[in-house]
């Protein structure tokens, strides 16, 4: 890498390729992130688990429970920011399985002989996560916005809904980073396991379709210490349509840009000196 | 740069030459080391197709590796079209391409678009890549198999797509690392076809361990053992010097002989 600092330097070289210009870094990233948006969406079982369990989880346990559940935990507007954030992390899962593949099958050996920079690569792999992600969510408001006007309960279908997903932004970088670690750290035998600890993580310590208010208080600290929780927290709270306060709201979505902010920096470092390093 | 590129002018010279020169590698992983590469010395011509030869283990792709700057030498250099590794490892990068042990291509692609990302990530318009991955298609006789994605394709078109992915990056000097193995019989001759064709029209550094794939393609061979070149010449040569009619007995003497090298 310290070769690839020097070499820029060098004005022959400068000169003798417009390859190697920001320009072009820009083109090979969207490039790359095509080839990986194409990798993830053509293979018809990440539809199944992207999009297909989430929304089945969300009108099946919606249409079973929003009448019997106490505190309204199956209600439209707990239930949806809850599918949404444990939907995350099948997206995660993909994007771990994709980098994994990539480095097994030397893929990206071959590709680390091009002009391709560390940060094209992370990129690449990160900006269609991010975009599939997002599009999750998405889809998950936009069911739960159906399965309300079906219903009738529809008084949250509103301006909310908007910040209501955008709040979720940092939870899906952080899977996608997540996704990004773990596929340069791990082989693509042991990286599913990993990932099915994080996507059980989701599933029961978010609150999903959990009364955290039953539990004990350290544990639920605890919960809301952990992204998943305090990212379903925080889209809850603007569904309903409450204050947004530093110490409630703002904390929760503090908690999560922390994950997402470390995520990117653990999965930057494993990228270039364990992915990279191990082609050496 | 454009003037050690193998395609348009046929005035120009045709591939690049190697020089190599004392390149080591030392691998230290928990306490133990290993010296996969030590101490090589050689050249190879510009357009030449050299043969590396070696049993498993003996540091062909490890040579690969330092050669295309994939990984740093721990002692040594070597230039390839006048370009260091070590002090322009990304001028270096401009002018080869690896086709890698293991099959390396984007398994949800299909062949055509494989080829496009190669031409794109390595620096070409989207015009241009589409024209170029036509011209590899046509090349490499990929036509029947162009819009199928390559985790469909049989091993032996797979091996295919892989060399042409590094063939559209107009490379001046091509590393091949086993192109054909795990191949039937005749998918390998298939592929010596298509190998063969490129002969004279860029550098090819070849590993395999089928030598009659060796004998029947490499203008020169070099034989490691140990991580040192223990062999170098022609089919005829390398024969002479161990006395023996065929090269896979010529190989086999010197990759069992005790001590000297080269
Ligand atoms: N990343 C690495 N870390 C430690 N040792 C390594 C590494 N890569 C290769 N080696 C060691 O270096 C030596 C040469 O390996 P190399 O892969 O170059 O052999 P090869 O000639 O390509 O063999 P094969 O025919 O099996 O492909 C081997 O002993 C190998 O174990
Ligand atoms: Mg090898």
């Amino acid at each position: 890498m310290d070769d690839q600092k020097n070499i820029e330097k060098s004005p022959t070289v400068a000169a003798g390729s417009s390859s190697n210009g920001r320009g072009a870094g820009g083109r090979r990233v969207l490039l790359f992130a095509g080839r990986t948006a194409r990798e993830i969406l053509r293979d018809p079982l990440s539809f199944v688990f992207c999009l297909g369990v989430p929304l089945v989880m969300l009108v099946a346990m919606y249409a079973l429970f929003s009448s019997m559940a106490p505190g309204g935990l199956f209600q439209l507007d707990s239930l949806t920011p809850g599918i949404a954030v444990f939907s995350g992390t099948f997206t995660m899962l993909y994007v771990t399985l994709l980098v994994s593949r990539d480095r097994t099958t030397w893929f990206l050996t071959r590709l680390y002989t091009s002009p391709m920079r560390n940060t094209d690569f992370v990129l690449g792999y990160a900006i269609p996560g991010i975009l599939i992600g997002l599009c999750q969510v998405v889809i998950c408001y936009l069911t739960a916005m159906v399965a309300g006007l079906i219903t009738g309960s529809t008084d949250w279908i509103s301006v909310r809904i908007l910040p209501a997903i955008f709040c979720l932004l940092p939870v899906i970088v952080a899977y996608v980073f997540i996704g990004i670690l773990f596929g340069s750290l791990f082989s693509d035998k042991a990286a599913p396991g990993l990932s099915s600890i994080v996507i059980s993580a989701a599933g029961f310590l978010s609150g999903a379709w959990m009364p955290m208010e039953t539990l004990a208080a350290g544990f639920r600290a605890f919960c809301a210490a952990l992204p998943f929780y305090a990212a379903v927290r925080g889209g809850r709270t603007v569904l309903s349509g409450a204050v947004l306060t530093v110490g409630g709201f703002w904390r929760d979505v503090l908690v999560c840009t922390a994950y997402a902010v470390g995520m990117i920096i653990l999965a930057c470092l494993a990228f270039r000196f364990h992915a990279r390093r191990e082609a050496e | 740069m454009t003037e050690v590129k193998h395609n348009g002018d046929p005035a120009l010279p045709r591939g690049a030459a190697i020089d190599i020169a004392g390149l080591t590698k030392v691998y230290r992983t928990g306490g133990k080391t290993t010296v996969a590469v030590d101490g090589l010395t050689l050249s190879i011509k510009a357009g030449e197709f050299f043969s590396l030869l070696g049993v498993n283990g003996a540091g062909k792709t490890t040579t690969i590796k330092m050669l295309s700057g994939l990984s740093a030498p721990t002692e040594g250099d070597a230039t390839l079209g006048g370009f260091s590794v070590c002090k322009q490892p990304l001028a270096v990068r401009q002018i080869i391409h690896v086709s890698p042990q293991n099959t390396a291509v984007a398994l949800n692609l299909t062949v055509k678009e494989n080829l496009e990302l190669m031409a794109g990530l390595w620096g070409k318009n989207g015009k241009e890549s589409r024209a170029a991955a036509d011209r590899v298609i046509r090349q490499m006789e990929l036509t029947k198999v162009a819009d199928d994605r390559a985790k469909t394709l049989s091993g032996g078109w797979q091996r295919r797509l892989s060399i042409a992915m590094a063939l559209i990056t107009d490379p001046a000097i091509l590393f091949l690392d086993e192109p054909t193995l795990g191949l039937d019989v005749l998918a390998r001759r298939e592929l010596w076809t298509v190998i063969s064709a490129l002969k004279g029209q860029v550098t090819v550094v070849l590993t395999t361990h089928y030598l009659e794939e060796a004998e029947a393609l490499s203008d020169r061979l070099g034989i490691m053992v140990g991580g040192k070149l223990r062999a170098l010449g022609t089919v005829a040569e390398l024969c002479a010097r161990t006395g023996t009619e065929k090269l896979e007995d010529a190989f086999v003497a010197l990759a069992t002989e005790k001590g000297g090298t080269l």
